[in-house]
């Protein structure tokens, strides 16, 4: 072998001891905000689905189906839920 | 010490935290280097890489399934993130490349890790991944394919040609200084 293979071989083999403490506490941290995230959005998603059912309900029985703020209503809930379920899915993934 | 398949099964079954901390202890250095060398140098977005491999490898644990080793898997996983960061950072070509008049002759270790870290930039991501695996994370050529999706003769192909390349660079600058 001549010496820059020495050298090269020496140099790439140099393994820098680092610190693993506090990168395992940060990585930990992230799992822990994670699982977090995703218990909020399942409640979120949850009760999004609770209050729309109880609205669609409502809406069958006592409101115009003309009525502007009750479809702006359904349609924000909608877009809420496809966007919490959209996110959970990017996440699990 | 607790071999690498309790830890998973623990993981799995109970959620224990504790047995994955000990996961992220063990890996943490191979991988952390492993990500610093294909970086070239930014240590902050190695860093980044480093963490969200091991949230990876915390979500898809349960799809591991023993065929390769838990190492040869991690760094899978690794090399996969680092792909997906290098597309949004777009950090290689602001990376500084190796001149010749960089170049010391040095016996300390650390000055030589700065310096095949600088050296490493002059080579393709391929060439640089397949050399640092073989040599610095010590894998067999069947490792380097698992790793890289890459077929076995381009990976030996790809460590000759950047061993070669990073010999006649040190080769270049010697003589340089002389």
């Amino acid at each position: 072998m001549s010496k820059e293979d020495d050298f090269l071989i020496a140099a790439l083999q140099y393994h820098e001891e680092i610190d693993g403490e506090e990168f395992t506490d940060q990585v930990l941290k992230k799992v822990s905000n994670r699982l977090q995230l995703k218990l909020i959005l399942l409640f979120l998603s949850l009760a999004l689905a609770a209050l729309l059912s109880m609205f669609v309900f409502n809406f069958e029985f006592k409101f115009d189906l003309t009525d502007k703020q009750a479809l702006w209503f359904l349609s924000g809930s909608l877009s809420l839920i496809l966007g919490a379920g959209l996110w959970s899915a990017k996440e699990s993934f | 010490m607790i071999d690498d398949k309790t830890l998973i099964a623990r993981v799995l079954t109970e959620d224990d935290h504790h047995a994955f901390a000990t996961l992220v202890k063990k890996y943490q250095n191979p991988i952390r280097q492993f990500v610093r060398r294909l970086s070239g140098g930014h240590h902050d977005l190695a860093e980044d890489v480093a963490q969200e491999t091991f949230l990876r490898i915390y979500k898809k644990l349960n799809t591991f399934s023993g065929q390769s080793s838990f190492s040869t898997w991690a760094h899978k996983i690794a090399y996969n993130c680092f792909l997906k960061h290098k597309q949004k950072a777009h950090f290689q070509n602001e990376v500084q490349a190796f001149e010749l008049s960089d170049f010391k002759d040095t016996d300390s270790s650390v000055e030589k890790d700065i310096l095949i870290e600088q050296l490493m930039n002059n080579l393709i991501l391929s060439e640089k991944t397949c050399l640092t695996l073989s040599i610095s994370a010590g894998m067999s050529h069947q490792e380097i394919c698992e790793v890289t999706s890459i077929p076995l003769g381009t990976v030996k192909s790809h460590i000759n040609r950047g061993k070669q390349k990073l010999i006649d660079i040190i080769a270049l600058s010697k003589a340089d200084k002389q």
